[in-house]
């Protein structure tokens, strides 16, 4: 039985037939053509037919996929019109006498070898898309109507060398139960497609994986990572059982995702979505998952869809719309949060040694006061008759909180003053990421009604370690008692002073946190929409007097991976639900 | 007509890559001249600005230094409106 390993780029289990992608063999013979002029006039006509065929691959990638996968025909169509290439074809059909195929292949080939010595995943990606070119306008200069035709006889799981963009999207999507490569990494394009389908996807594979033949049964392990051949039936059975109860759990857990946070003694939580996006399907999937309200939109999309900065109306339409479908409902709206790692193309940022202790967030915003003010007021007016609450990000000492306190109560005198319908008494809250501002919660909460923690900078900045490095990925864990700490004594200060507290990080949403959070008291569960039903499954099967004594003690260990095994060992029931 | 050079550090965090690429070659499109650049810091050959994978090529990182030059009526103007981008961070 044998196991092959590669990296888990997208998780999942698929058991199923394996399907080995071909791709055209596009061997071409080397030849001096009679008439190099009229060999370049071949080679421009076939690079018309290969941007049309692009050009129908980006409008099929927006219908069927979406923007994202669209993008990469866009790029391609760029790569196909680049100037350097194109001349370097023609010097190669018209003074060296190669025909189309030759000079296309060696002159590519030339760019890819040195693209692939500089040391960039940007720029690999760009190899990939190259060669996709490249291998389009082969396709069309040797005559073939399409792509190779991959015929699947029932649903598989494919096994390629690499997979393309063009071939993802060529595929008929029913058709795939999973992908395993030879090639690409977690942030790949299979990766990105695997994981928006939710297939399970492995990459890095041995090739030993491309000699199964086709048909052959096997299991893809899109959480080990691994490919397993010739399985015997018990294995079969054992990753049957593992595939069916994660899916029933999942199914389940979606079927109650409309009944309310309660913990079998009575405690009820609640549990929202973070958004960013105005688009109904977005909104649209946070109310199907059963979130409760919006506990982070993220305003950055605003600014990121325009080319300039946007005023105070048009935030307002794209604010009125999500308070207007969300009724009722909370929506806590946080300020822009550009700087560290984020950026504008029109907003001009001092370039700074070490951003993520820079002008970001909340800091930023008090430097440039008309930006704010238009985001304030927009946000004001959209929380007229709806139930919206303002969030700052990045505050770390309480002078800064009411410097903005300050400039709130100017917008709303503005508006007073105009007059336009607004949100008289808005709730204002800050996030909790900075370590000094965690430390003096108690005297922030005077100032606000809530706060709501952001354990991904929380995480970050209390470990010194930046969690865009992927070196430290293992040091960035919010579940670090060193983090547990301060996440404990936030929430404590909160309710010392009569607020909430809410944590919008990806900690909400972790099934082995979740104990730990409800049983430190926290409020609010704010996560992807996705994560929702699972996260309230969980706390509907938790007793919140069982849970608080286990959350103590999680602060008296030493590393996550104790708090890990102890909330797993103390919960066995948190095993079911997990089925891992 | 003499061609017009300028020699310019990028401070980009993604050197000549992703997004400051798309710009440069975006920006150096909008000239008549033929516009060629090349990497000082790592003595490479020099490519024309209108190309994206020539720019790739060039293996720019942040803290290296590319010489822009530019040949053409509207040269001058190229050469300072690219610069100006260089220096200006992309914008960011």
């Amino acid at each position: 039985m044998p196991s092959l390993s590669g990296i888990a780029i997208s998780p999942g289990i698929a058991i199923g037939p394996v399907f080995q992608f071909g791709h055209l063999s596009l061997e071409y013979s080397k030849y001096e053509p009679d008439d190099p002029g009229k060999e370049w006039t071949r080679f421009e006509a076939a690079r018309a037919a290969s941007g049309r065929r692009l050009q129908a691959q980006y409008e099929h990638a927006q219908s069927a996929f979406g923007s994202d996968e669209a993008a990469i025909f866009g790029a391609q169509l760029t790569i196909l019109d680049d100037p350097e290439l194109l001349a370097d074809v023609r010097e190669q059909i018209l003074r060296k006498h190669k025909n189309a195929e030759s000079a296309l292949y060696d002159v590519s080939e030339t760019y890819c070898e040195r693209l692939e010595a500089i040391e960039d995943e940007y720029i690999r990606a760009r190899v990939v898309d190259l060669r996709d070119v490249r291998d389009t306008m082969l396709a069309v200069l040797l005559g073939f109507e399409g792509a190779v035709e991959n015929r699947f006889a029932a649903p598989s799981i494919v096994v390629s060398r690499f997979l393309t963009p063009s071939d993802c999207i060529s595929m008929d999507r029913r058709m795939i139960l999973g992908f395993c490569t030879m090639d690409g990494s977690t942030t790949s394009h299979v990766a990105i497609l695997a994981r928006s389908l939710g297939l399970p996807a492995v990459a890095g594979v041995d090739e030993a994986a491309l000699a199964i033949p086709g048909g052959a049964k096997v299991i893809l392990d899109g959480y080990a990572g691994t490919l397993i051949d010739e399985a015997d039936g018990e294995t079969v059975k054992k990753y049957e059982v593992r595939r069916e109860s994660k899916s029933r759990v999942r199914e389940q857990a979606k079927s109650e995702a409309h009944l309310p946070a309660m913990t079998l003694d009575g405690h009820q939580v609640l549990v929202v979505a973070n958004l960013g996006s105005a688009e109904g399907a977005a909104v649209q999937s946070c109310i199907d998952h059963g979130a409760e309200g919006v506990g982070l939109l993220r305003t950055e999309f605003v600014y990121l869809e325009c080319q300039t900065m946007p005023d105070e109306d048009l935030q307002y339409e794209k604010y009125r719309t999500i308070t207007q479908l969300f009724g009722q409902r909370p929506v806590i709206l946080r300020t822009i949060d550009i700087g560290g790692d984020k950026n504008l193309p029109y907003f001009e940022l001092p370039h700074e040694l070490n951003p993520f202790l820079g002008v970001r967030g909340l800091r930023l915003s008090l430097r440039h006061p008309e930006m704010f003010k238009a985001q304030l007021k927009a946000a004001l007016r959209a929380g007229y008759e709806a139930n919206l609450q303002l969030m700052f990000p990045m505050v770390t000492k309480a002078s800064e909180l009411r410097q903005a306190l300050r400039i709130l109560a100017e917008c709303k005198a503005e508006l007073a003053a105009r007059p336009v319908p607004f949100a008289q008494n808005v709730e204002v809250g800050i996030m909790i990421e900075v370590p000094a501002a965690a430390l003096l919660s108690e005297h922030l909460a005077e100032e606000v009604d809530f706060f709501s923690i952001g354990t991904n900078d929380l995480s970050q900045y209390t470990l010194a370690a930046d969690r865009t490095n992927n070196e430290l990925s293992q040091l960035v864990d919010a579940l670090d008692p060193a983090v547990l700490g301060l996440i404990s004594q936030v929430i404590d200060a909160a309710h010392k002073k009569g607020k909430r507290a809410g944590v919008c990080g990806e900690l909400a949403g972790e099934p082995v946190a979740i104990p730990i959070l409800l049983g430190l008291g926290l409020d609010e569960f704010s996560m992807n929409p996705p994560a929702i039903p699972l996260a309230k499954r969980i706390i509907r099967r938790l007793r919140l007097t069982d849970v608080q004594g286990l959350a103590r003690r999680t602060l008296k260990f030493e590393s996550p991976v104790d708090v890990r095994a102890f909330v797993l060992e103390s919960l066995p029931g948190l095993q079911d639900i997990l089925s891992d | 007509m003499p061609a017009i050079k300028a020699t310019v550090v990028v401070k980009h965090q993604h050197g000549l890559h992703a997004r400051p690429a798309d710009l440069f070659v975006r920006k150096a499109n909008e000239f008549q001249s033929s516009i060629e650049v090349g990497n000082v810091s790592r003595a490479s050959r020099r490519v024309n600005a209108k190309s994206i994978l020539g720019i790739l090529s060039l293996g720019v990182h942040s803290g290296d230094s590319i010489e822009i030059s530019a040949d053409g009526l509207d040269g001058a103007a190229a050469v300072d409106a690219l610069s100006t981008l260089v220096n200006g961070n992309f914008g960011e």
